[in-house]
């Protein structure tokens, strides 16, 4: 009883009690160390938010640029007007080269010099014609010039076909049929006979090119979609304190989200169609299953509305790397090119990288398609299973999400694999995903609004079997490492 | 209902970083969040060092605060009382050591019968070890549970229990001497 008395008395001494302070002063003293708004985050912001404009505006742009092949062509000629008019100062007098094979390679020298590697050059083998040693035949095989046709893409790949028709995989050196060379090569051919033509390939520029035989040309389109990235794993999804605190800000929560994501996929493929099982089969004895390492990088510039409508930009390039059956050693990398080196009596080469074969299988180690999207979509995301995240600290959280995600939208959306001019790119009037997601995310966040985030995410996925594409329905799962960081506006 | 949309205007604005804002908060909050890092420092410096933390700890978390789950003020005293906390936490009082201070129990039946100045309370309470200083701050002034200041400080309910009856015996022995002291300055 004396206690609480005592207690009572003093809390009352300290009633109405301030202790005196100069104001102004502690302010002074504090002001400096309270958070400031960052001007030069609005510069930053201001950037990231042209960023996706303009990249969006430079890959339509690249999409939709006309393919001027004659003006490649004529950059050929040029060259070849360069190198001829050498020979024919030879003929008017000038004393030839007394080593054809010496002055091959010195050509080539000066051509190397003149000239980066992905130039168009062409190269006389005139000189090639007479007899010299094997030594001397191997280096000039590594010392072809290549004619790079960059841009006749679209006419080289106007007949998927054309190259593997022009190989026999166990690599029997003839051109059967010569009207499927590429319109460009005719042309060149025609303006110079005897010339050693060298076709270069980008490895990316089609699927049908990375599969040039029959089983593979017929690999199905992939059902890939930038969802795999697991973007809507990141964060909470829409519960009543997400809610809560959309509205409690703003009706929109706007935000920009960077993610690198890596992780494997597996596909197990449905009961093909009748018609499409005899496929199926020669794709399993060709090639192994198609797991594949997935690698993505994805922007993401959105909004959420505390309903649970998500709109924005997106952009993501995706990697795939699909290990074959006929795998060696060697891998190919983002950089290495695919050349088909094609020489006057027929024979062919297959440089992929710095490695030379003389099989087109080579082609077939492993391979990667790099796929890059750009699509404006609207999704409407509903959890219906669990969603936790809990505040470790003030800046660490650890986020769980275990759901069945609906992910569609009624508006459309337009995808369009960049550089893949034989797949896809079509409008959607209506796209939908129906997946399994388990994941698990630590979020860091170091100041206001910024917060990054690492997971590991487990997922399930029936939507490529609604991908009439496809020669066969495939129920994809993966597992997806991430790292994410997200900046909310 | 007027002045709590004027809070959360304020605190909004605070959250985009604006100044004048920021200043106008500080203002409203200073008095209140000062008095409670005086109750628990030691000396001015302390107290000024504690108040410092404890604003930037207020302002830096405004974006934690949830104005449906209670009212403002509240809720950054107890950001500044936690922080305060925190940082005894970290000092890993002895606690064991305070128990064997000497305290004469005939005093320590004694009441607070002499009204003394609260800036000499203060000043008494200031003095106090570091451990009874911030079981009594807790209990008598913040209302706590011993329970909850176990949490806060890390310490068992007991230790707390015993803490607060050793903090009271020495600030009423303290009391009887400023009140001797005063008697004493009296009569010369």
């Amino acid at each position: 009883m004396k206690k609480q008395l005592f207690d009572d008395q003093l809390r009352k001494s300290f009633e109405d009690f301030q202790v005196p302070m100069d104001l102004e002063q502690d302010w002074n003293a504090i002001k400096n160390k309270l958070p400031k708004q960052k001007k030069s985050n609005r510069k930053i912001l201001l950037l990231l938010l042209l960023l996706p404009g303009v990249v969006g505006s430079f890959l339509i742009w690249r999409i939709y640029q006309p393919k001027n092949n004659q003006a490649t062509i004529s950059n050929i000629d040029t060259n070849e007007q360069k190198f001829y008019h050498n020979e024919e100062k030879s003929e008017n007098g000038i004393t030839p080269p007394k080593d054809p094979i010496n002055m091959d390679v010195e050509h080539l020298q000066t051509l190397n010099t003149q000239a980066p590697y992905h130039e168009e050059r062409r190269v006389s083998s005139i000189e090639l014609n007479g007899d010299y040693s094997a030594n001397s035949k191997q280096l000039m095989s590594r010392n072809k010039a290549v004619v790079q046709e960059d841009s006749e893409r679209d006419n080289s790949l106007h007949d998927k076909n054309t190259l593997f028709n022009n190989f026999i995989p166990n690599g029997a050196n003839s051109l059967s049929n010569q009207n499927n060379i590429d319109k460009n090569e005719i042309k060149l051919d025609n303006a110079a006979a005897n010339v050693t033509l060298l076709t270069k390939i980008d490895v990316e520029s089609d699927p049908m090119h990375q599969f040039p035989n029959s089983v593979e040309s017929s690999m199905p389109i992939l059902t890939i979609k930038p969802r795999l990235l697991g973007f809507n794993m990141n964060e909470a999804t829409i519960n009543d304190l997400t809610k809560l605190e959309i509205r409690k800000n703003r009706l929109m929560q706007n935000r920009i989200v960077f993610e690198l994501a890596y992780g494997f996929l597996n596909v197990k493929r449905s009961q093909p169609s009748d018609e499409k099982a005899l496929l199926m089969e020669k794709y399993n004895n060709g090639v192994k299953p198609l797991d594949k390492i997935h690698t993505g990088l994805l922007f993401q510039l959105g909004s959420k509305a505390y309903n649970g409508f998500e709109t924005g930009l997106i952009y993501s390039q995706s990697s795939y790397l699909f290990k074959q059956k006929f795998i060696d050693t060697s891998r190919i990398s983002f950089t290495d090119t695919t050349e088909i080196i094609e020489y006057e009596d027929g024979s062919k080469e297959i440089k992929v990288g710095n490695h030379f074969g003389n099989r087109i299988w080579n082609i077939n180690r492993n391979n990667i398609i790099l796929r890059k999207r750009l699509s404006i979509p609207v999704y409407y995301t509903q959890a219906i299973m669990a969603s936790r995240s809990w505040n470790l600290d003030i800046k660490w959280g650890l986020l769980i999400n275990v759901l069945d995600q609906y992910q569609g939208s009624t508006f459309r959306e337009y995808e369009r694999d960049i550089n893949l001019v034989s797949a896809y790119h079509y409008y959607k009037k209506m796209s939908c995903s129906i997946s399994t997601q388990l994941g698990a995310n630590i979020f860091y966040s170091p100041a206001p609004h910024h917060k990054i985030g690492i997971g590991l995410f487990y997922g399930t996925d029936l939507s490529p079997r609604f991908t009439p594409s496809a020669s066969w329905q495939e129920k994809e799962s993966w597992i997806i490492g991430q790292l994410t960081y997200k900046y909310k506006i | 209902m007027e002045l709590n949309k004027e809070i959360l205007q304020l605190i909004n604005d605070c959250r985009s970083h604006l100044e004048a804002a920021q200043k106008k908060l500080f203002i409203i909050l200073a008095p209140k969040i000062k008095t409670l890092c005086v109750r628990y420092s030691r000396t001015d410096e302390d107290a000024k060092d504690d108040f410092q933390d404890c604003m930037i700890k207020i302002f830096s978390h405004l974006n934690d605060f949830d104005a449906q789950r209670g009212e403002f003020f509240a809720w950054a005293y107890q950001v500044g009382r936690n922080t305060i906390c925190s940082k005894l936490r970290k000092q890993k009082i002895k606690w064991d050591e305070l128990k064997s201070e000497h305290i004469s129990d005939q005093i320590s039946e004694a009441g607070i019968d002499r009204q003394l100045e609260t800036e000499e309370m203060l000043s008494l309470i200031q003095q106090m070890p570091v451990g009874y200083k911030a079981v009594l701050n807790l209990y008598v002034f913040e209302e706590c549970s011993h329970k909850e200041i176990g949490e806060l400080l890390g310490i068992n309910e007991s230790t707390s229990r015993s803490q607060l009856n050793r903090a009271r015996m020495w600030l009423k022995a303290k009391i009887s001497e400023s009140k001797l002291v005063s008697y004493e300055k009296a009569i010369i």
